[in-house]
C-alpha cells in the first residue's frame, strides 16, 4: 500500500464491521448526498404542486429527446464503470483501462451535451430568472453538473492510477467506491430526468 | 461476563459474486435501463391523462434507481451496515417530503398558500 | 497489507515521530492534536460572540448612549459617535447566534471532545480517516473566518437573523451572501467530521468493546454524528437556493407581487417563504439535539466518575439517545407555529414535540437517581456536572409551554424563547462543556487546572447565568418582544425595563468570570499540577489505558475489554474503579 495520506485512505486492518473503512465512509457520504438532492427534489415537488405560479413550459422547449440521449450515455457510463471493476476483479488490467476512458469520455459527452442545451434554454427563454421551472431546472442540474465533474475527476484519478499499474484484484477497493459515486451520479439523473422533462 | 464474538474481517474484494458471471447480469441490467429509458419517453408522448403519465414515470425512474443501486451499486452484497446508512437517509427524505407536502403542497386537503 | 498487525506496540505504528513541527502541530493529522485546534478555535469563537452580545446587551439597557471604552474604536457605519446604529444591532444579532450555534458550541462539544475523546475510548489509534480529519479543521477555519470577515463586507454582515429568514434575507445586502458561503464551508466540515465520526465508532473498536460496553459519550457523540449527516445536506440544499436567489435572482422564496421597502420586487415570483423555514428548522431542530446529546455524554462521564457508582439506567439512556435522535428530525415545526403553517400539521407537531420531551426528561431523571447512594465527590467537573441537572432542567420545563400552539403563539417572539434557549445552551451545553474542559484538561495536557480559580469561575459563571437568563423568561411573559433594537419604544415594555440593566450587569460579571477561566487555562497549561495518567481513578480506555497526555497512537499496549463502562465500586475488587480492559483476576482481592 501507497502510504500518501489521501482522502478515503483505507487501511487493510481488520475492521469492528467486517466493511472496510472506505466503502462505509463513501457510504455515509452518499447517504448525506441523497439528502442534499432529496431536499432540492422535495421543494421542486411541493412548489411544482403548491404553487400558483409554477409555470412549466411546452415539451417541444425542453429538447426531451437530447435529454433522453444523455439519460442514455450515462446508463451506459455506469455500465462501463461496472465493466472496469469487473475487469480489474480478473485482473485484466488493459480491459480497465479501456473501460474507464469509456465512463469518463461518457461523461463528458453528457457535459458537452448539457453545454449545448444551456444556451438553448435561454433562447427559448426559459433563464433561472424567468419563472420557478427555469430556477429549478438551472440549479438542479447544474447541480448535478458538479457531481458529474466531481465524478470524472474522481474516475481520472483511478485511471492515472491504474496506467501507473496501481490496481490488482487483490487491491481494487477504490476503483469500487469511485465506481459507487459514479452511479450515484447516475441514479439521480434517473431521477432528475421524468422530474424536469417529462412531467 | 460473556464476550460477543466481533464479526471476522470481510475478504475485501471478492464478496461480491464472481465477477465473470456478473457480467452477463450487467448487461442485462443495462439492456433492463435502456428500454425502460425508452418506455418512459415513448409513454410520455402518447398524451394519455396526466395522473397516468406521472405513475408511469415515478414507476419507472424507482425501478431504474433499484436496478441501478441494487446491482451496479452491489447493494444487493452489502449487509446490515452499508443497508442501515442507505435507508436511514431514504427515510430522512421521506420524512421531510410528507411533513412539507400539506403545508406547501397544498395536499391532504386543506388549502393552498 | 504491512500494516496487518494492528495490535503491535504503539512504537511500531509510531512510524514517524520526528515529523516537523508543521506536520506535528499545524497540519496535523493525529486526532488529538485535531481535537485541541478545534477546542482553542471554537473558544475563540465563544469569545468573540459573547463580546457581540455584551455590545447588544449595553443597547438594550443604556438605549441611545454611547458604548463605553469600545465604541469610540467603531466605525462610523456601525457606531457613529459610540452609539450603536440599528442595522449593526441586527448584524450582532444574527452573527451572535451564528457564531455560538455553529463555530462556538457544537464545534466545541462535538468536533473537539469528540475528537480527542472518543478514538481515546473506544481504544482506538486514530480516526478512520486521518486525513479528512485535518480537512475538516480546516476547512471549518476557513468558514469561521469568511463568517467573521462579512463584517467588513458592504452593508455589513448577515442582519436577517441566525435563521436568515427569507424574503427579508433574499434582498439583503451583501453580507447575507457571506453568510452563505461561510454556511457552506461549516456545513462541508461536519459533514466531514460526521463521516470519521459514523465510521470510527462502527469500525475502529477496540476488541471486546461491544455496543453495550461503549461509554454513554461515544454513544452520544455517534447519535450526533448520524443526525448531522443526515440534517445538515438539507439546509446546504436550502442554502444553494437561498444563493441563487440572491446571486442569480431565481425565484424559489420570493413569492409572486413581493412589495419589499415600498418598492415591487420585479420577479416573477411564485416561491414560498415558508419552503426555507421548513428547510432551515430541518437541520436546525436537530441541531439542538446536537448542542445537546454531546453535553449528555460529557455530564454522564463525569458523573459516574464523581459518584463512584455504575451510571442508573446505562440502557435506558442508550434508548432515550437514540430516541432522542429519531424524534428530532419530526419535530422541526414547533419553530413555526407563528409562521402562517396549516394549524392540522401543527397539532402534528405538538404531539411530537411533547413525545420527545420523554426521552430528554429520561435522561435527566437516570443522572438524578445515578446520584442516589453514590459518595459524590465535589471535585470541579463534578461541580458543573451537578449545576447541570437543575439548570438544564430549567430550560428543558420551559420549553414544554413552546411546544403547545396556543401557548406558544403569545410566547413565541418574546424573550421567553430567548431564555428557554439560552437556559438550554448556556447553562446546560456550556456549563457541561466547561466541566468537560476540567474534566479532561489533565488528559489533554498533562496538568490539573487550578482547583480555587476553578471554584471562583464555577460560582461567578452559575451566578451571573442565572442573572442574565431568568429576568429574560419574566419579561417574556410580560410582552417584552424579541430582536429588538430599542425596547423603551413600546410602552408595555417600561415595567420590566429595570430587568435590561440587571441583565446587562450580569452579563459583564459572567465576563469577569471568564477572565479568570482564561487565567487559570494559561497558568494551568504551564504551571498547573502535574496529572498521573489516571488522576480521576476512572474506568473508560482514556483515563486508565493511556499516558496524560497519550503519544502517538495513543495506546502503549494491546487493548481489549472486558467490561461494562461504568464498574466502580465492585464488591470484591481491589480498587473502587474497575477498568474496561484489566482482566477480572488482576482486580479481584486475593
Amino acid at each position: 500500500m501507497s502510504s500518501t495520506p489521501w482522502i478515503l485512505d483505507a487501511s487493510d486492518e481488520p475492521t469492528s464491521t467486517g466493511v472496510p473503512h472506505g466503502k462505509l465512509g463513501i457510504w455515509v457520504f452518499l447517504a448525506s448526498e441523497v439528502m442534499l438532492f432529496g431536499s432540492l427534489i422535495s421543494s421542486y415537488i411541493v412548489l411544482r404542486l403548491g404553487s400558483t405560479h409554477f409555470i412549466v413550459p411546452p415539451h417541444e422547449f425542453l429538447s426531451v429527446p437530447v435529454a433522453a440521449l444523455n439519460t442514455f450515455v450515462l446508463i451506459i457510463s455506469s455500465v462501463t464503470m461496472v465493466m472496469a471493476l469487473a475487469s480489474i476483479q480478473q485482473d485484466d488490467r488493459k480491459g480497465m483501462i479501456m473501460y474507464l476512458i469509456a465512463t469518463i469520455l461518457c461523461g463528458l459527452i453528457f457535459l458537452g451535451v448539457k453545454t449545448w442545451e444551456y444556451p438553448h434554454k435561454w433562447h427559448e427563454g426559459i433563464t433561472i430568472q424567468s419563472g420557478l421551472f427555469g430556477s429549478f431546472y438551472f440549479t438542479m442540474t447544474g447541480l448535478h453538473g458538479l457531481h458529474v465533474i466531481g465524478g470524472i475527476a474522481f474516475n481520472l484519478y483511478i485511471l492515472i492510477q491504474g496506467i501507473r499499474g496501481k490496481w490488482s484484484s487483490t487491491h481494487c477497493q477504490r476503483v469500487e467506491y469511485a465506481g459507487i459515486y459514479w452511479h450515484f451520479v447516475d441514479l439521480v439523473w434517473v431521477v432528475l430526468f421524468p422530474l424536469l422533462y417529462l412531467l | 461476563m460473556s464476550t460477543e464474538p466481533q464479526s471476522p474481517p470481510a475478504g475485501a474484494a471478492h464478496s461480491h459474486g464472481d465477477p465473470k458471471k456478473m457480467v452477463k447480469t450487467y448487461v442485462a441490467i443495462f439492456v433492463a435501463l435502456a428500454v425502460l429509458t425508452f418506455l418512459t419517453v415513448w409513454v410520455n408522448s402518447l398524451h394519455v391523462s396526466r395522473p397516468v403519465t406521472i405513475l408511469v414515470a415515478a414507476i419507472i425512474a424507482l425501478i431504474k434507481v433499484f436496478l441501478i443501486a441494487t446491482f451496479f451499486m452491489h447493494l444487493k452484497f452489502e449487509g446490515k451496515w452499508i443497508f442501515g446508512t442507505v435507508a436511514l437517509a431514504v427515510v430522512g427524505i421521506l420524512i421531510l417530503i410528507i411533513l412539507i407536502s400539506p403545508d406547501i403542497a397544498g395536499v391532504f386537503g386543506g388549502p393552498r398558500h | 497489507m504491512e500494516t496487518t498487525a494492528s495490535h503491535s506496540p504503539a512504537g511500531v505504528h509510531d512510524v514517524h515521530p520526528d515529523l516537523p513541527f508543521v506536520r506535528k502541530y499545524v497540519f496535523s493529522t493525529d486526532h488529538k492534536v485535531i481535537g485541541i485546534q478545534y477546542m482553542i478555535t471554537s473558544m475563540l469563537f465563544l469569545l468573540s460572540g459573547f463580546t457581540m452580545m455584551l455590545l447588544m446587551r449595553w443597547q438594550i439597557a443604556y438605549p441611545g448612549t454611547p458604548i463605553p471604552f469600545i465604541g469610540k474604536f467603531l466605525p462610523e457605519t456601525m457606531a457613529p459617535g459610540g452609539v450603536m446604529l440599528p442595522e449593526f444591532y441586527n448584524q450582532l444579532g444574527a452573527m451572535h447566534g451564528t457564531i455560538m450555534v455553529f463555530l462556538g458550541v457544537v464545534p466545541l462539544g462535538v468536533a473537539a471532545f469528540g475528537n480527542y475523546v472518543l478514538p481515546l475510548q473506544i481504544g482506538a489509534k486514530d480516526m478512520a480517516f486521518p486525513f479528512l480529519n485535518m480537512l475538516s479543521y480546516w476547512v471549518f477555519l476557513i468558514g469561521g473566518v469568511l463568517m467573521l470577515s462579512s463584517f467588513a463586507m458592504p452593508g455589513g454582515a448577515a442582519q436577517s437573523g441566525w435563521t436568515s429568514y427569507v424574503p427579508l434575507a433574499d434582498l439583503a445586502p451583501p453580507g447575507q451572501t457571506m453568510w452563505l458561503i461561510a454556511m457552506t464551508f461549516i456545513i462541508t466540515s461536519s459533514l466531514f467530521g460526521a463521516i470519521n465520526f459514523i465510521v470510527t465508532t462502527l469500525n475502529l473498536r477496540a476488541k471486546g468493546m461491544t455496543w453495550m460496553r461503549l461509554p454513554f459519550f461515544v454513544w452520544c457523540q455517534f447519535v450526533t454524528a448520524v443526525l448531522l449527516v443526515l440534517a445538515f445536506p438539507v439546509l446546504q440544499g436550502g442554502a444553494l437556493l437561498q444563493l441563487m436567489d440572491r446571486v442569480a435572482h431565481a425565484n424559489f422564496f420570493i413569492p409572486a407581487n413581493l412589495i419589499f421597502g415600498g418598492a415591487p420586487v420585479e420577479r416573477p415570483g411564485g416561491g414560498n417563504p415558508l419552503l426555507w423555514q421548513h428547510l432551515f428548522w430541518f437541520l436546525a431542530h436537530p441541531e439542538v439535539y446536537v448542542l445537546l446529546l454531546p453535553e449528555f455524554g460529557i455530564v454522564a462521564e463525569i458523573i459516574a466518575n464523581g459518584t463512584r457508582k455504575p451510571l442508573f439506567g446505562y440502557k435506558e439512556l442508550v434508548i432515550s439517545a437514540c430516541g432522542i435522535g429519531v424524534l428530532s428530525f419530526v419535530v422541526w415545526a414547533h419553530h413555526m407555529f407563528l409562521s402562517g403553517m396549516r394549524t392540522d400539521v401543527t397539532k402534528f407537531f405538538t404531539i411530537t414535540t411533547m413525545i420527545i420531551s420523554i426521552p430528554s426528561v429520561m435522561v435527566l431523571t437516570c443522572f438524578l437517581l445515578s446520584l442516589r447512594g453514590g459518595s459524590i465527590h465535589f471535585n470541579l467537573p463534578m461541580l458543573f456536572a451537578l449545576a447541570f441537572l437543575p439548570l438544564f432542567g430549567i430550560g428543558g420545563l420551559t420549553g414544554l409551554p413552546l411546544g403547545f400552539t396556543p401557548t406558544d403563539i403569545y410566547l413565541h417572539d418574546t424573550y421567553y424563547v430567548i431564555g428557554h434557549f439560552h437556559y438550554v445552551v448556556v447553562t446546560g451545553s456550556l456549563i457541561a462543556l466547561f466541566g468537560g474542559l476540567y474534566f479532561w484538561f489533565p488528559k489533554m495536557f498533562g496538568r490539573h487546572m487550578n482547583q480555587r480559580l476553578g471554584k471562583i469561575h464555577f460560582w461567578i459563571s452559575v451566578t451571573a447565568m442565572n442573572g442574565i437568563f431568568f429576568p429574560m423568561l419574566i419579561q417574556g411573559m410580560s410582552g417584552v418582544l424579541r430582536r429588538q433594537f430599542d425596547p423603551t419604544a413600546q410602552i408595555h415594555n417600561h415595567p420590566t425595563l429595570i430587568l435590561n440593566k440587571v441583565m446587562t450587569i450580569s452579563a459583564l460579571i459572567l465576563a469577569l468570570g471568564q477572565i479568570v477561566f482564561i487565567v487559570n487555562f494559561f497558568y494551568s497549561l504551564f504551571k498547573g499540577k502535574e496529572a498521573q495518567s489516571n488522576p480521576w481513578n476512572a474506568t473508560t480506555l482514556d483515563w486508565a489505558a493511556c499516558p496524560s497526555p497519550p503519544p502517538h497512537g495513543n495506546f502503549t499496549q494491546d487493548i481489549a475489554v472486558h467490561r461494562g463502562p461504568y464498574e466502580y465500586s465492585v464488591p470484591n475488587h481491589k480498587t473502587d474503579w474497575s477498568p474496561q480492559h484489566v482482566p477480572d483476576q488482576q482486580l479481584v482481592k486475593s
